[in-house]
């Protein structure tokens, strides 16, 4: 069973603002997860490798050869805001 | 329903033209609103690309089976220019830069897109459900989901708008949603289609891959788009082939392995009977049936959800509200900004399992749940490459029973989870996987599920089309 300041430190890694009232649920479905995934975490698997990807037993190589990135119109096309080519945070330092 | 064979003979005879299929797939889509299975539907670019397909045609320059063909695909896929939302918030105004290769491949081939299709957000989900732009309707039965992640592809072709679409397959998100509909879909061999441009959800374990009303149509496709990309390295340099040339080849001699793990409790008694029931015919046909094993499979769900949730953990903290998508308005500090434009823009779904990603991830948890995980995904690999010694293919039944009731992902998510216990397991191992219709259970099509081994797609796709030939 999750504790609600495990859930709030969790939102906190996930970037996620997770407000009192939303707890309930986002730990309950936690909860039932975890328990679900139980019988896994029991298996005695010391002697296995772990699979990090799906092993196709070749590696493919390109030429490292400089091609032309997205122009500065481009990397601003989506940008919520932009200022001095830049794009714009709320003020971090000094504030 | 049209096949694209059919569309290209009609192209051939002069009986119609690019630009009449594509205007009447516009109607088409126009009419059935309704099904919501479209996001964004390409009008003026289709219209452009179907008379340019016309002239190509009249100079005698047609580029092959796909010229001048309709086809939809699924918002995740980037088309530059264009609208790509993944059918979430954070993304509802972003307009892609690039092109995925994938739909560089289709486009080069001729095929003319005609919109974007709708989808469980960011491909989280088995319903339909968690689309921010609202459910998918499945045209066969008002009160079931389409399945998914891509249920608007699968209704896109089994509403007869388009001949074909691409979806994209996590966890069994093309395979579910056609067996669902009713119509063929097929996840290829990891490493078999470029990923480059399509928004990554779970990077080792997501792959794209078509819809069609037919194996035939699925097989052209897969030849159109499959082949090494420089800009994504888990392609396979194995040269492309024609997948459709073994269709007809029937499966006499075949040995269809069946699990006996899939055939148990679990299974509706019904979609059971469809299932075994096909099997019957192609026993009859000259296949023999020999029982398999697959200890590990029960663990399949599991492994899944916490390399998926990991990965998409880890995928998703690029959307931050910084460079791209949306920004929350009321944010004055740098956290609150990241926070509350990730919070205010994902859905509940992406949230839980972002959640359950950082922390199967987090410090004094990696071990215990992620790294444990790609252990049972290793025993799980090894199971079927055992099982394939004894057979050429896998026999499996798509989904436990019929579609799921609508509104299960927000009462009983877990329930949803639970459903994907035949799919996940190839996305896992890497293997193919094709969805095709064998019979019927309660009003409704069955899918049956055939496992290949890798990179044997044309192998696949030839029992395939043997089992469409005997549901006729």
């Amino acid at each position: 069973m999750l504790e609600n300041d495990e859930v709030l430190k969790l939102a906190k890694l996930s970037r996620l603002s997770i407000s009192e009232e939303e707890i309930p649920a986002v730990k309950g479905h936690l909860d039932k997860m975890l328990n679900h995934l139980e019988a896994l975490k029991a298996l005695d698997l010391s002697n296995v490798e772990p699979m990090t990807a799906v092993e196709t037993g070749e590696t493919v190589l390109r030429e490292d050869v400089p091609v032309q990135g997205f122009t500065l119109e481009q990397a601003f096309a989506n940008a919520p805001a932009v200022e001095n080519d830049h794009f714009a945070i709320p003020k971090v330092i000094g504030g | 329903m049209d096949t694209i064979q059919d569309l290209q003979e009609q192209l051939k005879s002069g009986k119609t033209t690019a630009e009449g299929l594509v205007q009447s797939a516009l109607s088409k889509i126009d009419a059935t609103k309704d099904l919501n299975a479209y996001i964004s539907v390409l009008n003026e670019r289709a219209l452009v690309r179907a008379k340019e397909s016309d002239k190509r045609r009249a100079e005698g320059k047609t580029l092959g089976a796909l010229d001048g063909i309709p086809v939809a695909v699924k918002d995740n896929m980037c088309i530059e220019g264009t609208r790509t939302t993944a059918a979430s918030k954070i993304l509802e105004n972003f307009v892609a830069p690039y092109t995925a290769t994938a739909i560089e491949k289709l486009e080069a081939a001729g095929a003319v897109i005609v919109g974007k299709t709708n989808m469980d957000e960011f491909a989280m989900g088995s319903s339909n459900e968690t689309s921010y732009f609202g459910p998918v309707k499945n045209p066969l039965d008002s009160s079931r989901v389409p399945g998914g992640s891509s249920g608007g592809s699968a209704v896109a072709v089994a509403s007869g708008t388009v001949p074909c679409a691409l979806g994209s397959d996590t966890g069994g998100s093309i395979r579910q949603p056609a067996a669902c509909t009713g119509v063929v879909g097929l996840k290829p061999t990891y490493g078999r289609v470029s990923r480059y441009g399509l928004l990554a959800y779970a990077s080792s374990l997501d792959q794209i891959g078509p819809f069609g009303a037919t194996v035939a149509d699925c097989a052209t496709l897969l030849s159109a788009i499959c082949g090494i990309d420089p800009h994504d390295n888990t392609t396979s340099a194995r040269p492309t082939e024609d997948f459709g040339a073994k269709l007809d080849a029937g499966i006499k001699g075949k040995v269809i392995g069946v699990p006996k793990e899939y055939f148990g409790e679990g299974l509706d008694k019904d979609c059971k009977a469809a299932i075994e029931g096909m099997l019957k015919k192609m026993e009859a046909e000259g296949a023999t049936l020999k029982e398999v094993s697959l200890p590990h499979i029960s663990y399949a769900v599991s492994s899944y959800y916490i390399i998926a949730t990991a990965e998409a953990s880890s995928n998703l903290s690029r959307y931050d509200g910084v460079r791209y998508g949306y920004r929350s308005k009321d944010a004055r500090k740098l956290f609150d900004l990241y926070a509350k434009s990730r919070s205010e823009g994902f859905g509940k779904e992406v949230q839980r399992r972002i959640l359950l990603g950082s922390y199967v991830l987090s410090a004094g948890f990696y071990d215990a749940y992620y790294v444990q995980a790609q252990k049972v995904r290793r025993l799980i690999t090894d199971d079927f490459n055992k099982a394939f010694e004894s057979c050429d293919v896998i026999a499996s039944p798509a989904m436990p029973g019929l579609p799921l009731k609508c509104g299960m992902n927000e009462s009983d998510p877990m329930a949803v989870y639970l459903s994907d216990i035949y799919t996940v397991s190839l996305n896992l191992a890497g293997l193919p996987g094709v969805t095709v219709p064998c019979g019927m259970a309660g009003g409704l099509p069955v899918g049956l599920q055939w496992i290949g081994k890798p990179f044997m797609e044309a192998d696949l796709l030839s029992v395939a089309a043997a089992t469409e030939r005997l549901n006729k």
